[in-house]
């Protein structure tokens, strides 16, 4: 199974390299008249103490256009891609800084970012919907096996955690799996949008047994569990 | 001829200079682009992924985690025929049950499978290294010490 199908781009900060290319021509149009100076003057010592200067300066200007700790700070608007698998999705604002300390650029202005994320994970992610489902029901089941004791209710509520809490834990690993810097995401397949279906539809008997409550059939119940079951000894990641 | 040449070293030095220091410095921010992409769309994955725990409270959710342990083996264990369909299906409705009644005790009884289940895993560097007979008796043990603990736990 695929758990996220939502991702982020950041395109390249082009406006954070404008001071650069101000700082650039400067450089060149300096540097140029001072080496013609230099070169052109009678005393070789002075032109030696220029091409100290120059020397001096070229290295200044070298470190500070390579090292982030040295960069000319800036904090730009850029526009970060919300992306499926196959096109652009929106685009959305947030600005660009640069960090001097911590060697690296941050966002700022994330909250709208984070917004736009969380509501087209709730309203097409499907794994995020079940899984929000799959909640809802534990903590109603917790309720019921708290009030009724028995044994087959007993059984469904603890099905329901320990297929939760896997698929939980495959998708962080899946979430670190993605953090590394030669990953990339990949595109579900049928197998997966099976898998989907099959706990879709175990939450739903479970719904629709919860719904029935004071009245318990217990044969419906077993036959739930028997799917919850086969659910985790036949997956289909 | 030597002020001409004086005169294109001169301009083409510092240019030819420049020129290298952008192209390193475009490649610098785009690698710290890259890894700012990285970051973020992590920070958003654990965001979601928060909102879909079920309990907020860490301790409680590495228990949960720990019980989950066996879960992603059972499929090898079964096709290898460490234990039939219908034993498979009571060890699971065992511990299913267990979870919800004796969560204590059977945190305690996993974490001891996971204790022992490390130890025969440190040897596995190939795939060919994979120990079944190891792998299957303590398995089995587990399903033991399962079926007491629910024994205990129904009189």
């Amino acid at each position: 199974m695929r758990f996220f199908n939502r991702f982020i781009r950041i395109p390249f900060p082009q406006a954070a390299m404008n001071k650069m290319y101000v700082a650039t021509a400067f450089y060149c149009i300096l540097m140029s008249v001072l080496l013609f100076y230099a070169f052109s003057l009678e005393n070789v010592w002075d032109s030696l103490l220029i091409m100290v200067g120059v020397a001096l300066w070229t290295t200044w200007y070298t470190r500070k256009l390579t090292i982030p700790a040295q960069f000319f700070a800036f904090k730009v608007p850029i526009q970060v891609a919300l992306v499926d698998f196959t096109k652009k999705l929106t685009d959305i604002d947030v600005v660009l800084a640069l960090e001097k300390k911590e060697k690296q650029v941050v966002l700022l202005q994330t909250q709208k970012l984070e917004a736009v994320f969380l509501a087209e994970n709730e309203a097409h992610n499907t794994f995020y919907q079940l899984m929000q489902k799959a909640k809802t029901l534990h903590e109603q089941l917790q309720h019921v096996t708290a009030t009724h004791s028995n044994d087959t209710i007993a059984e469904t509520a603890g099905l329901l955690i320990l297929m939760h809490t896997n698929l939980l834990t495959m998708a962080e690993f899946t979430e670190r799996a993605l953090a590394l810097p030669q990953s990339y995401p990949k595109k579900p397949t049928d197998a997966h949008d099976y898998t989907l279906q099959i706990i879709r539809v175990s939450l739903n008997r479970i719904e629709e047994h919860l719904q029935a409550l004071p009245h318990i059939d217990e044969k419906a119940w077993q036959m739930t569990n028997e799917r919850l079951r086969d659910g985790l000894l036949y997956p289909q990641y | 001829m030597l002020k001409i040449s004086i005169i294109i070293f001169s301009v083409a030095l510092p240019l030819l200079l420049a020129w290298r220091t952008l192209t390193v410095s475009q490649k610098v921010l785009r690698r710290l682009t890259l890894h700012l992409e990285k970051r973020v769309q992590s920070m958003l994955f654990v965001q979601l992924l928060e909102n879909i725990q079920l309990t907020t409270d860490l301790p409680e959710r590495a228990k949960l985690k720990v019980s989950s342990y066996i879960i992603p083996r059972l499929p090898r264990y079964l096709s290898e025929g460490a234990l039939n369909k219908e034993d498979m299906n009571h060890f699971l409705s065992l511990v299913a049950k267990l979870q919800i009644y004796k969560p204590d005790d059977l945190h305690e009884m996993t974490t001891a499978f996971i204790k022992a289940h490390t130890e025969v895993r440190k040897s596995y560097k190939r795939p060919d290294d994979y120990n079944q007979t190891d792998e299957h008796a303590l398995f089995l043990t587990y399903y033991q010490d399962i079926q007491t603990l629910w024994k205990e736990q129904a009189t």
